[in-house]
């Protein structure tokens, strides 16, 4: 920043304490910032003194606009009390709806309950076991009965 | 809603100066300060009676004129229009230095405006300045040097030096 730029910034700044001393050098030299500072204060002098005549309140408007929002906030209200009412009557009717259980639920089975069924369901997917291999067949007295030997397959 | 007759007719010319000097035309100005007293009334119960209350409504009033520049921004709006001016009292400054002062202040960004209006029209103290736009001292002591430095800039360029 160069030392007019830090002059301005410092005089617009309203140092509390007064300008500090190289501001001060700076302001005795350089005369643009001289008229920089008169500037300043004058229209700081200006800004003081520009009074604002206010019209008389109108309070019959104010009061009018307060009663419109208080009555939209009262339907505000009411329409959200509405709107819990509804939301709460239909939540009662869907729970009403819902089928509940009538009897109590059957006990967890046991652990050996769980082995066992998984024990038949794997024997119930397991491949049919091939069949065994007759090595002899021998015939009866009686025509409808033969005595088979076997051996089973791979054996 | 209840309208206390004595609490508004004593703080109406404050915030209507107020609004005013920010806003720089009367029915935005009457606009502002009517929001700005009627917020006030309906938040009553929230001021915590630190600080004067009207304090704490000046500061809900610099609260609206800022969103009202905001808003003006977004719109892409100007100044709206100095013919709207009041009449000046005898006791205040000659009427083209404030319409002038006004006009150069249509130039500054919000919150710059908002500084130089609470701080060097209004005349509030700097910490106060501070509490109203809700910033920081160092970012008000930013705000304040900036805009007086371009309300200068600016006076220059449409009116020549300030006298």
């Amino acid at each position: 920043m160069n030392p007019c730029d830090a002059t301005l910034a410092a005089l617009a700044l309203e140092p509390e304490d007064g300008l500090a001393p190289d501001v001060r050098a700076h302001l005795s030299a350089c005369a643009a910032c001289r008229d920089a500072a008169r500037d300043l204060v004058a229209l700081r002098g200006m800004a003081g003194r520009s009074g604002v005549s206010a019209p008389e309140p109108d309070l019959d408007r104010l009061a009018a606009e307060g009663s419109r929002r208080q009555r939209r906030e009262a339907r505000r209200s009411w329409a959200g009390t509405l709107a819990a009412m509804a939301a709460g009557f239909l939540l009662g009717i869907s729970l009403h709806q819902t089928p509940r259980p009538t009897e109590a639920p059957p006990p967890a089975p046991s652990r050996e309950e769980i082995r066992e069924a998984a024990r038949r369901i794997k024997a119930a997917l397991a491949p049919p076991r091939p069949m065994d291999r007759i090595v002899w067949a021998e015939p009866t007295c009686d025509p409808n009965v033969t005595i088979t030997y076997t051996l089973p397959q791979g054996g | 809603m209840e309208i206390d007759d004595t609490w508004v007719r004593e703080l109406w010319p404050r915030v209507y100066a107020l609004a005013y000097r920010m806003l720089g035309n009367a029915p935005d100005a009457q606009d502002a300060a009517q929001e700005s007293l009627l917020k006030a009334l309906e938040r009553w119960e929230d001021w915590t009676g630190e600080g004067p209350r009207d304090h704490w409504t000046l500061r809900i009033a610099t609260r609206v004129c800022l969103d009202a520049l905001d808003g003006r921004k977004r719109m892409g709006q100007g100044h709206a229009g100095l013919e709207d001016l009041p009449a000046t009292p005898a006791a205040s400054a000659p009427e083209p230095v404030r319409d002038r002062l006004l006009a150069c202040l249509e130039d500054l960004p919000p919150r710059q405006r908002a500084a130089f209006v609470l701080r060097d029209m209004q005349g509030l103290a700097f910490e106060r300045v501070g509490e109203m736009l809700g910033c920081s001292s160092a970012t008000t002591r930013v705000h304040l040097m900036k805009a007086r430095l371009k309300l200068r800039e600016v006076w220059i360029r449409r009116y020549g030096r300030p006298e």
